[in-house]
């Protein structure tokens, strides 16, 4: 969960709501994200400094917070990344041919 | 989209009014009020895509858990080590200061009444023990430092 949305970071700043959308978009619809989740993993990514949030100009009334990924956001991603690799090339050795 | 903001407001009565608290309202309450508009532009009453948007956000608890993960125990968790690490210092150096003194009592009443005779020797390696001890209390305290960074 915390490595989607990190992932989707990397792409450009974000506020919450897009980063639902997306989410939604990029799986068609597959997976629905519960924003109440979405929010629980903020506070979770910000308080370990991965990512960093800001107020973004207004859009129709309010201000947004925008969420962007850090530069230690960014490295731990690319380790969890190559972590599921490798977990994933293990698995696939016992799981194939099944 | 008064309902929203009563619905907000009543699941998070609980925690204190703090800035923090307020923005993360606040954003909630924006995310829910822009999934509202989206049922709506989809064809749905306000009521029913108000409703829709409230459900679909699921769970607030769980934002809260974290929330308060984040700023109640951490923080006063924290601040106990780090009292108790600046204290271990403190007390080492009182011992030394402390023992020193001692002993420099003992030396002079020592030398003062019966230089004949040396005794001090012998309270000084009672009294050395209060340093010693100090001592390694420290340094625990700052092995302990050390494996936190």
């Amino acid at each position: 969960m915390d490595s989607i949305i990190l992932r989707l970071l990397m792409d450009g700043d974000k506020y919450g709501y897009q980063i639902s959308k997306d989410i939604a978009a990029w799986t068609n619809d597959a997976f629905l994200i519960k924003e109440a989740t979405l929010y629980a993993v903020f506070q979770r990514l910000e308080r370990r400094e991965l990512i960093e949030s800001y107020q973004g100009e207004k859009s129709h009334g309010g201000k947004r917070k925008y969420y962007t990924i850090t530069t230690l956001g960014k490295a731990y991603f690319h380790e969890a990344a190559k972590e599921w690799k490798e977990a994933k090339q293990l698995i696939d050795v016992f799981m194939e041919g099944v | 989209m008064q309902k929203i903001n009563m619905y907000v407001e009543e699941q998070f009565a609980d925690l204190p009014e703090t800035e923090q608290i307020v923005n993360l309202k606040e954003e909630i309450k924006d995310s829910m009020e822009e999934k509202a508009a989206d049922f709506m532009l989809d064809g749905k009453s306000e009521e029913d895509a108000v409703n829709k948007a409230i459900v679909d956000f699921g769970n607030l608890a769980e934002i809260k858990r974290e929330f308060q993960l984040e700023h109640a125990p951490q923080k006063s968790t924290v601040r106990n080590k780090k009292q108790k690490e600046d204290m271990s210092t403190l007390n080492l150096g009182f011992s030394i200061c402390g023992s020193l003194l001692i002993i420099g009592l003992l030396v002079f009443v020592n030398m003062y009444y019966t230089p004949d005779e040396i005794w001090f020797v012998f309270p000084t390696f009672a009294i050395l023990w209060w340093p010693v001890s100090m001592a390694f209390v420290w340094m625990k305290a700052r092995k302990r430092k050390v494996m936190q960074r």
